[in-house]
Parts: structure tokens; sequence; C-alpha cells
């Protein structure tokens, strides 16, 4: 490389931004332009999260198969990311590579990074894995045995937490899952973790040797797990 | 080089869901929580209990029956020792003695007071001992409400609790035991402000006590025997008929912040609490929101592409100017500028603005990101500068290898900090480009605004509200131009009893005569320079119209060493008094006065920080202010401060002194989104003329608060965020 390319970055839509509407505040003064922020403060603090997530199960079939289509059609990786309890639901994309970590992210810019379909950390949700350590899937897929988990994440006041767990792993039998309308005949796996902060469940569903098709597996200990199902390879 | 977007157009028309707000991250612990009582300090219903609220929690509670109503503020200072500001007004306060009695306090249809309370926690509950704490309620000033107690709280299984106590003064005054530190003798308050020494737990000396009982997690059943007589409010003046000792209430958990209760008090009337309880270290959502950085860009081996490692873009002209460029277009979303660049083969040095993240650890780690995504790969160290208002801060130096190792690695912050440097800046950028479109650079907002009185027992509370207009034009580095105007809109500030009761100089007194007179206001209109005038020496000149009440200049050197606890200030102003009319006028009176300070401020650990003023205040008297902080990581701060000066107690006038307490509340508290906005709140018992000084905006100390190490460090682990 002989000289410092121009570069080229392709970003989602801008926000269309109302402002000036009745009470609300405007400028572009980042520092003082979310006055709003005081009027809905105290608000968000008592009101309990409700939110209106998209079921997939519960879509009109012909929806998902042209949506399912139309992904196949653009050849780009995706994976289907889910937060059953939190209603998240949301597509994400290849977007960077750090060894043998992948990370996707939605147009929102949340991310998962997984290595080799194993949940390595996540951002943009707000309590974020910040970093983890755990078996391989190799180690996963031969469906038996014990495993070792550490969970590094920030709480509410920007501080470390360490939870760490043992886990058991067994195998759980054939079962057919269903990915973006498509169906799937897999093996399933569970690995059952305990430790100091409680304990949760794994489960892994593979359709070919170590290739996850889904898997429900820990984000934050506490918060819950997310549901991955890669809808195109 | 190309990053690719994470999704193409078409499949982000058809995604199906949006980014939705997450709950607590932290597993909730069912424990039967210390409760509140009518007097919002930790205790039964109208009694205080053994117990203390868990460390840092900040209380907020409207407690009322018959006539009377409690506001009360309460901190958990330390585990065992918590304070309190109280506001109490009992309504139909002369009702029976005025006439024939209507002077003095007997004038007041409704009487107001103030209180100040201390709890010290002597004893934490064991398996066989209880929590003991001992209180002072009501320790300063005139003493209406003021009681000592020794109460312990004893819990039976996970939803029992039982209370007994012995209480003096107030406490004291229904069903005595005897007087164990012999006689109480009367309060001689004067002015108030200073702490009644001699009637703690003298006189009378009477037991009290209770039960709490948890049905569920949501509920709670609350009874207790009251040793305070109301002998004043009840007997005397017949505020409320006080028939029986015997309170009874059942409370409700609407949350684990938001605490209601309903009670019936003393054989005759019903009352109500709201209590509100924060945890100023916690924010409500959790790990801090907003969205997902860019990944970190791991350059490929040397050996596998030399073309990528080779240097020839060294010489191409416009390189630095393009590195900015691509940084600038990487950091679109995150808030930062790049102002200034350097960089030779193997070091890069940026230097930038953050107007997003309330850690600097979290810009760092923006910009690190982004350094890995554009610079070219022989560029090994990066050197990261926030620059407020044009000044240059710390430096932040990592390798780029390791941002490259340890993205993914177990306690990936923890990890990265051990490989990370945070030292001064230095000054100037040698042989850098600089960003054209950094400056000059304006910005404005329109916002709501309220000036509020507090206080006057004619009208304790009182709001002016409307709209402000605020505006910035950064000229160049260092060089601001600023100004705030406002227009009431609405408003019931009409005066203030206060008004030239003193012989000093009115400099605070006639804060009601702004409030009425000034509108619109200029609130504030100000040239200010800021630089950096050596290592850890920064400097600043701020020359105008500074605060509603005072024009002139300002200038200020602080020495702020990044990595040493302590640092001091010198500040030298000459200000004269502003007309109240809120143009550009001055007072009619012709005060001028020149202030100054010699300012030290202590880190003493533990999140305790203490500052001391000392020098010449508005109204040209001399002394010094102490104020002591907690500081919590994630921004809050919550305190208290007391100023004397050489005005005697007889010329400051009620409250003797000044003193207050002081909060700073940043907003991403409450959004769980990252935001530099934050409000800042000073409660005065009163607002007088002695120990007062120039408010001036953007202070050296606010403005660089956090751009040392322990700022870094106090949220490192947003690096990776």
């Amino acid at each position: 490389m002989g000289a410092v390319l121009e570069m080229i970055l392709l970003r989602p839509v801008a926000t269309v931004v109302l402002c000036c509407a009745a009470m609300a505040s405007c400028g572009t003064n980042p520092e003082v332009n979310d006055y709003q922020s005081q009027f809905s403060a105290f608000a968000t603090l008592f009101t309990a999260h409700k939110s209106s997530g998209t079921n997939i199960a519960t879509l009109d079939p012909n929806a998902v198969a042209s949506l399912r289509n139309a992904l196949q059609a653009d050849r780009q990786p995706i994976t289907l990311v889910m937060h059953p309890s939190l209603k998240y639901t949301n597509l994400m994309a290849p977007y960077g590579q750090n060894g043998d970590v992948q990370t996707w992210a939605s147009t929102h810019y949340e991310t998962v990074s997984l290595r080799q379909g194993m949940l390595v950390a996540t951002r943009g949700f707000g309590p974020d894995l910040m970093s983890s350590t755990g078996p391989g899937v190799a180690q996963i897929s031969a469906g038996h045995g014990t495993t070792n988990r550490r969970y590094f994440y920030l709480d509410g006041g920007d501080q470390p937490h360490e939870f760490d767990y043992t886990c058991t792993l067994s195998a759980a039998g054939a079962e057919s899952v269903t990915v973006l309308g498509k169906s799937f005949a897999t093996r399933k796996v569970s690995e059952s973790c305990v430790g100091t902060q409680g304990s949760f469940v794994n489960q892994y569903w593979f359709d070919h040797s170590t290739n996850l098709r889904q898997s429900r597996q820990m984000a934050v200990p506490g918060l819950g797990s997310l549901v991955l199902q890669r809808v195109i390879d | 080089m190309k990053i690719f977007h994470p999704l193409p157009g078409n499949v982000a028309r058809i995604l199906l869901a949006a980014l939705l707000p997450i709950g607590m991250a932290l597993p909730v612990t069912a424990d039967m929580l210390p409760s509140t009582n009518l007097s919002g300090t930790t205790g039964l219903i109208d009694m205080p209990s053994g117990e203390q609220q868990p460390d840092g929690y900040l209380g907020l509670d409207h407690g009322r029956f018959g006539p009377i109503t409690r506001n009360t503020l309460t901190f958990q200072i330390t585990p065992r020792l918590s304070g309190s500001f109280r506001y109490v007004s009992i309504r139909d306060w002369n009702a029976k003695v005025c006439p024939p009695s209507c002077s003095g306090a007997d004038g007041f249809r409704t009487y107001y007071d103030r209180n100040f309370d201390l709890r010290y926690k002597v004893l934490n509950e064991g398996v066989y001992l209880p929590a003991v704490t001992v209180g002072l309620q009501d320790f300063i000033g005139t003493g209406l409400s003021m009681a000592e107690y020794v109460a312990a709280t004893k819990s039976f299984g996970p939803r029992l609790k039982v209370t007994a106590g012995l209480g003096f003064g107030r406490l004291g005054s229904y069903g005595a035991i005897g007087d164990p530190l012999g006689p109480r003798p009367l309060v001689t308050a004067g002015l108030g402000g200073k702490p009644n020494f001699g009637q703690w737990f003298r006189g009378p000396m009477a037991p009290f006590g209770g039960m709490e009982y948890q049905l569920s997690d949501k509920w709670t059943l609350k009874a207790e025997y009251s040793s305070d007589a109301y002998l004043d409010e009840s007997v005397r003046r017949g505020t409320f008929d006080r028939k029986s000792p015997l309170n009874f209430g059942v409370e409700y958990a609407q949350s684990r912040m938001v605490h209601l209760g309903l009670y019936e008090l003393y054989g005759s009337t019903i009352g109500f609490n709201v209590s509100i309880l924060l945890n100023p270290d916690q924010r409500p959502k959790g790990g801090i929101g907003g969205p997902g950085p860019e990944p970190v860009k791991v350059r490929p081996a040397i050996a596998q592409s030399p073309d990528v490692w080779t240097t020839g873009w060294l010489t191409q002209p416009d390189a630095k100017s393009l590195l900015i460029d691509n940084m600038n277009r990487n950091l679109v979303r995150t808030g930062i500028t790049v102002e200034s660049l350097s960089v030779t083969a193997d070091t890069a040095q940026v230097r930038f603005r953050n107007t997003l993240y309330d850690a600097p650890a979290q810009a760092a780690g923006r910009v690190a990101r982004a350094m890995t995504q554009t610079m070219p790969a022989s560029v090994e160290t990066f050197e990261m500068v926030p620059m407020v208002n044009g000044m240059a801060t710390s430096m932040v130096t990592v390798k780029r290898s390791d941002v490259e190792a340890l993205e993914f690695a177990p306690d990936a912050g923890n990890a990265i900090r051990a490989r990370t440097a945070v030292a001064d800046a230095g000054g100037p950028l040698p042989d850098s480009a600089t960003n054209p479109k950094a400056y000059p650079k304006f910005s404005w907002s329109i916002g709501p605004f309220a000036q509020t009185m507090l206080f006057d027992p004619r009208s304790p509370f009182q709001i002016n509200a409307g709209v402000q207009l605020q505006g910035n034009y950064e000229i160049a580095p260092g060089i601001v131009l600023s100004g705030a105007l406002t227009k009431r809109l609405a408003g019931d500030i009409k005066g203030s009893r206060f008004n030239g009761s003193t012989p000093l100089p009115p400099v605070r007194s006639n804060a009601a005569g702004y409030y009425v007179n000034a509108d619109p206001d200029i609130a504030t209109l100000t040239a200010a320079w800021y630089g950096k005038l050596g290592p850890e020496l920064y400097g600043r000149v701020t020359v105008g119209y500074l605060e509603m009440m005072f024009a002139g200049i300002s200038s200020e050197v602080l020495w702020k060493p990044v990595n040493k606890p302590y640092s001091f200030g010198v500040e030298a102003d000459y200000v004269a008094q502003r007309d109240t009319n809120g143009g550009f006028g001055l007072a009619s009176s012709n005060y001028r006065v020149a202030t100054g300070f010699v300012s030290g401020y202590l880190d003493l650990g533990k999140n305790f920080t203490a500052e001391l003023d000392l020098g010449r205040y508005l109204a040209g008297d001399l002394g010094g202010t102490f104020t002591l902080m907690r500081t919590f990581p994630n921004g809050w701060q919550v305190g208290a401060f007391a100023t004397l000066t050489n005005v005697s107690a007889k010329n400051y006038g009620e409250g003797s002194f000044d003193k207050g307490i002081k909060m700073q509340i940043p907003l991403t508290w409450f959004l769980g989104q990252p935001t530099q906005s934050q409000r800042t709140f000073t409660l005065r018992p009163l607002g007088r003329d002695g120990g007062s000084p120039l408010s001036v905006n953007d202070r050296l100390a606010a403005v660089l608060h956090g751009y040392d190490q322990a700022g870094y460090d106090a949220q490192w682990g947003r690096f990776w965020k």
C-alpha cells in the first residue's frame, strides 16, 4: 500500500429529527440539547419497560417466506438474534473479524460476537456481556462432560464483575427447528450451568457435526439468554 | 481499505424489529429492606428505627398526617452515617392562640421549619444483637422538632422486625420514665444555624417501639407506640387531637424505588407517605446503553501482506488530513471529532473533542477502535488526547497490538488497563495537521428554564419558568463566545422578606428583585479564553456578563496533575453589580468588588472529595468555604458545604452563616444512554449576602473534572463499550 486511501463508509439512512415541538428542546449543543431528557427522565425511571417485539411464529407465513427469499437473494450471511423476555428480535450481518471471533451487527448497532457460533460478547444492549471464556463448539457438540464458564460485565455504576459457572453437558435428542420459515433436522445438546449467581441452561441445536443452526446462550447473568438462529450461511 | 456496512439497504428495509429497552442487570435480592417513616428517615411510622439505608442511597420523602407535612431529603453518607434535610409545615398553627397572641411564632398561620438530622449506626445487626442507631433530629436551629434517640431493631426471620428505643426532647415527651442526664435547658436559638449541644440527651427520657411485618414482597404492616406527645401541635395549639400513642399502617412497595404508606395515627388522624429511594451508584437500567462500537480491525501479518506495512504514505502530502477525514467518518456516530493529528511511521497522536460520552474511557476506547480502522499498519502506538475548550488534557497511550489482542480477552477491561498509560498531554502538538472543520464551531439550544425561591415563610416555594436560548461560538481552540437569554412565561416569584435586612451590601439578598424585573434577561454574555499554560497547568479568563447579578472579569489558574489526588487553583475577579432589569446596565448602587480565592482540591479516597476555598467573597468579606462531596464513579455527587467569613452572625442574619447541600446529577443515570448533560442543585436554607461567591460558568475544575487518571479509572470498563 503506497498511499492512504480515501475511505468510503456506508451508513443506514439518517434519522429525520423533528425539533422544537411543544415543550421539547432543540439545538446543536450536545451538552444541553436534551432538555427533553429532564421531562422523560423521571417517567422512564418508574415505568416498566413495555415493548412490542415481533414474535416470528405469529407472523404471516407468506411474509416470512418473502423475507427469507429476499435474504437468500442477497447472499449475505445473516443471524437472527432474539431475546424472548425482552421481546428483542433483529437480523444481524457480519461486521468485523478478530481472529476466530466474528462480530455481527444490526442496523441499530447492537452487536453479538461469536466464536464458531459460541457467544463471546455483546454490545449495544445496555447491560452487555463485556467478555467471557467458555468451551469451544467441538466440546459442546460432543454432548458430554463438564465445562467452565467465566462472564465479565459492567454494572449500572460501570464497575466490572465476574460471574463463574460450572456446567454439565448432556445430549438432548433429535429435534426439528424452524428458522425463519425453514425447517432443519437437528441434534440438541443442553448445558446446565450452576454458579454463585444462580443457574441457567444453554441449549444448542446442531444441524450437522459442529454446525450450530440455533442456540440459546446466556448473555448477561440476571438479564437472560439470547436466542441465535443462523438464517443464511 | 473499506469498512463494509453491517446490512445492505434492501435488508435494512425489511428488518423485523427495533432495539428495545432492557431492564435491570443485577439479580435482585429479596431481602426485607429498611423502610422509612413520616420523617423520611429509616424507621417505623412516626418513630425511628435502629436501621439505616444501604450505603450511598438517597431518599426523597413526602409525609403528611393531620396538619403536619414533612418533605425530607436523606443521604446515606457512609454505611453507618446518614444525614437529612427536612422542611416541615404545620397548618392551623395559630388558629387557637391568635388572637390574643399573634406575634413572633404565633403570627404564622402555617408554621414552617427546617431540620437537619444526623444518625450513626453504632452496631450492625448480628445473629443475636440488634442494629443500633443513635440519632440527632433537628439538631441545629430553632429546635421545634428537636429530639435525640437510641433505637435498636432486630429481625426475627425474613418477615418480622421489632424496634425498641429511648427518646429525648420531642421523642421523650410522652410516657417519660425519668431524666437520667439531668434537666433539659431551654433552647436559645437566636439566629439559628448552630448546634444545640446543651440540650442533647437531656431532660425526660421515654421509651418507644414497634414492629414491621412483611406480608409479601409488596405489602408490609406496621404498628408502633409513639413517645412524641406533640405538646405544641396538639396540647397547646390544637392543630390535631392526639388521643392515643398507638399508630398503625400499611405500606406498599410499588417498586424497589417507590414506597407508599397509609397510616392511622394517634387515634384521630390519617396519614400517608411517599418515599422514593434512589441508589445513585447504579443506573436503574444497568450497563450503559447506546449503539455498539465499531469492531477492532486487525492488521494482517506482515509476512502475509508486506505491502500493507510499507510506509510510503509518509511522503504523501495530504496523508494527515486524509487520516483526519477517515477518523471523523468512522467516528460519525460517536459525537467525537478529531481536531488534530500527528503521525510518524509507528506513532499517531489524535487530539479529539468528545461531546457525547460522560466516561472519558469510553471516548478513548471509541477513538482507539477508529484508529485500528484507519491508521496505516505500521502505526503501533496510539496516543489519544481529549481536548476540553481547546486545552489538551490527559493523554491515554495504548499499543495497537494490545487493542487487537485484547478485544475479546477475558476481563478485557482490566487487561487493557494494565497496558495503558495515562499522562499529561503536554503543550501544542508539533508537526500536526488540524481539522479545518473543527473551528469555528457554533452550537445553540433552546429549552426550558426555572428559577426557584425556597423557604420564604410567606410562600415557601416560588418558581419562575420560561424558555432559555443559549448559544456557544468557539472561534478558535480555547476562545469561546457564549450567551444565554431567558424569557419568563409563568411565575409567581414576588419578593422576599429578606430584602436589605443586614448592613452588608445586598449582593445576593435582592435575588427576588432580579427574578421579578429581569425579563427578558441576558443571563450571561461572555467571551472566554482557555489555555494550557504549562505541564498540568491551565488558565482561564472570562469577560462580560458573568451571571445574573454580576458583570466583570474573572480569571483563574489551575494546577491539576494527572496522576495525583490533589490540585490547586487561584482565582481573581473584579466585578460590578448588574441592574436588576436583566439588560446591559449596572446597578445604580455602583457596587464594585474584587473577589478571589485560593482553592485546594483533594481526593480523600473511598469516593469522597474535599475542597477548601479561602479568599474574599462578593460582599467584601474574608473567609473560607469547605465542601465535602461524595463522588460516585458514574458522576453523581452529593455533599454539603459551609462558609465562614469575618461577617458576624448578627450581621449575617438568620442562619448565622452560609451552608447548604449540593448535588450533581448526571442525566445518563436516568436515561441509561451516554450524555454529558448533568444538573446541579444547591439547596441552601437561606440565601444571604455573607460568604457568597461569584458564579461563573465553566470554571476550570469543573470542565477538567474526570480528565485525570482517577477519572479514567472510575469508569475504565467502558473503554470497550
